[in-house]
């Protein structure tokens, strides 16, 4: 349709205002503020276009995931070909590949177990109390006589030596909480763990932990009722124990045991 | 050897060989060296000999991997709005199945396998966030309403790509309409992503002007190609 009126607005400045990319001069908003004809060019322009749109959309890209496959060079000579020819023409797929090498030539296919059920639980080390009234001898590091206790938020543990009548060396604990709002059966039943060093966790140089998911303990036990832990026989070596509470993991590292 | 080798890991139990296969996989997670023999031999198993016991292993040790994959993607929170996790991960291995499948894909290593279900997964999440695109491009009618969608059998859009070209007879503007209705792109977004080609807005305002008209121009047969009463 061509311009009827000197303030009409041009067909290019319509095409502007339907990708609201363009705005009229004075004179011409007026104008069209006022022209049923001008006013239904820009409306069938704007329907037109907003069909075509609508309708046509990438509807000749190929989907992504062939554009990934096609990255990979894992679709057939064909198809290869007619994406090839397409990622020329189109300026959207074009982007596509080229973000997808970049991200196939990074792309850690092995990611470290980030949403497993063990890491998502909260782990508190134990730290272990220097008690006054336990004599240190002069040959004991402290940290490593025994008993020992130790302290993990509200959780208290207390660990000791024992012998079974066999001789083999035990190790008992008893477990409390400083909250009083809990009572000592509530840890009735509670799984302990104790592996050998390092344990199913391994800090790394960083100081980052990480799980060494096929780790297996070599003695486990459950809480008794009165929140004892008894584990035996217990080989002289190091040591890691893990206490598995509901909703955190103790962990008590640096458990030498010997047997003399 | 390599004969006895393979032959061994030919017979190897299912269940040998998803144990086996779940400490290569843990030792590629450690970045250790790993023995990459089990896991391909399950995807073997899986995909060329059809094993569904197989297929089910297969899902069964590589749906956590997925499943990280899924989240490590920089559009995962948007692709989650669309569908659940459950959804990609069952689409990855459905997809992964029919595409190596119509390829007759083999893959010689663990790599080349996990690269392979990667691109299914990355393609399924960005065909997703495409399809939310479009759906932005023009919000749907509310049911009830005249322009609210039929159900129709849709045209092949190289067909109608075809048909539309034979309504411009200018090479210019032919490819002013791809950009402007394929790509969905702006004249200013043309002028910029396209500057070798159109470097004037003004000259794709009178372009896109021409487009329309002409298209306009055949409007009945365009009606019935795009099977709409508005053009």
């Amino acid at each position: 349709m061509d311009r009827l009126h000197a303030l009409a607005p041009t067909n290019e400045e319509l095409m502007s205002l339907v990708y609201n990319e363009g705005t009229l001069p004075q004179e011409e908003r007026e104008h069209l503020e006022h022209c049923p004809i001008c006013q239904q060019r820009l409306a069938t322009y704007t329907r037109t276009t907003e069909l075509l749109r609508t309708k046509l959309y990438r509807s000749l890209c190929p989907s992504a995931v062939d554009l990934n496959y096609y990255c990979l060079g894992g679709l057939p000579e064909k198809e290869r070909i007619g994406i090839a020819s397409h990622v020329l023409d189109c300026p959207l797929c074009a982007e596509e590949v080229e973000e997808i090498r970049r991200e196939q030539a990074s792309f850690d296919l092995y990611p470290a177990a980030a949403f497993s059920l063990p890491a998502a639980v909260r782990r508190i080390f134990g730290t272990l109390v220097v008690q006054q009234a336990q004599p240190v001898l002069r040959d004991d590091l402290p940290g490593t006589g025994w008993p020992r206790q130790y302290k993990a938020g509200e959780i208290d543990l207390s660990l000791h030596l024992s012998r079974t009548s066999d001789g083999e060396t035990m190790l008992l604990g008893i477990i409390t909480s400083t909250n009083a709002a809990e009572t000592v059966d509530a840890f009735e039943g509670v799984a302990v763990d104790l592996y050998s060093a390092p344990g199913p966790l391994l800090r790394e140089s960083d100081g980052e932990q990480r799980d060494i998911e096929d780790a297996t303990p070599l003695l486990s036990t459950g809480v008794d009722d009165v929140g004892n832990i008894f584990l035996e026989p217990v080989p002289p070596g190091d040591y890691v124990m893990i206490v598995h509470l509901p909703d955190q993991e103790v962990v008590i590292e640096g458990l030498s045991i010997n047997h003399s | 050897m390599g004969i006895r080798m393979d032959e061994a890991l030919n017979q190897m139990s299912l269940s040998l060989l998803a144990d086996r296969c779940a400490n290569e996989l843990k030792r590629h997670r450690r970045k250790e060296p790993a023995d990459d023999r089990f896991c391909p031999e399950i995807f073997h198993r899986a995909i060329v000999q059809r094993m569904d016991q197989a297929w089910s292993v297969l899902q069964q040790h590589f749906s956590e991997i997925v499943r990280i994959w899924l989240h490590s993607h920089p559009s995962s929170d948007v692709a989650l709005l669309r569908d659940t996790e459950e959804n990609y991960v069952a689409q990855t291995f459905s997809r992964f199945w029919y595409a190596v499948h119509d390829q007759r894909l083999e893959f010689a290593t663990l790599n080349a396998a996990l690269s392979y279900l990667h691109a299914t997964l990355n393609g399924i999440v960005t065909d997703t966030l495409r399809s939310r695109l479009r759906s932005k491009e023009v919000p749907l009618p509310e049911p009830g309403f005249a322009e609210e969608p039929v159900v129709e059998d849709p045209i092949d859009g190289h067909v109608l790509w075809d048909s539309i070209q034979s309504f411009l007879p200018d090479e210019r503007e032919r490819r002013i309409a791809y950009l402007l209705y394929y790509c969905g792109l702006k004249p200013r977004e043309i002028v910029t992503r396209c500057s070798k080609e159109f470097d004037d807005v003004k000259e794709v305002y009178r372009l896109s002007h021409n487009v329309v008209e002409r298209l306009r121009r055949n409007r009945d047969r365009l009606r019935w190609l795009l099977d709409d009463e508005e053009v």
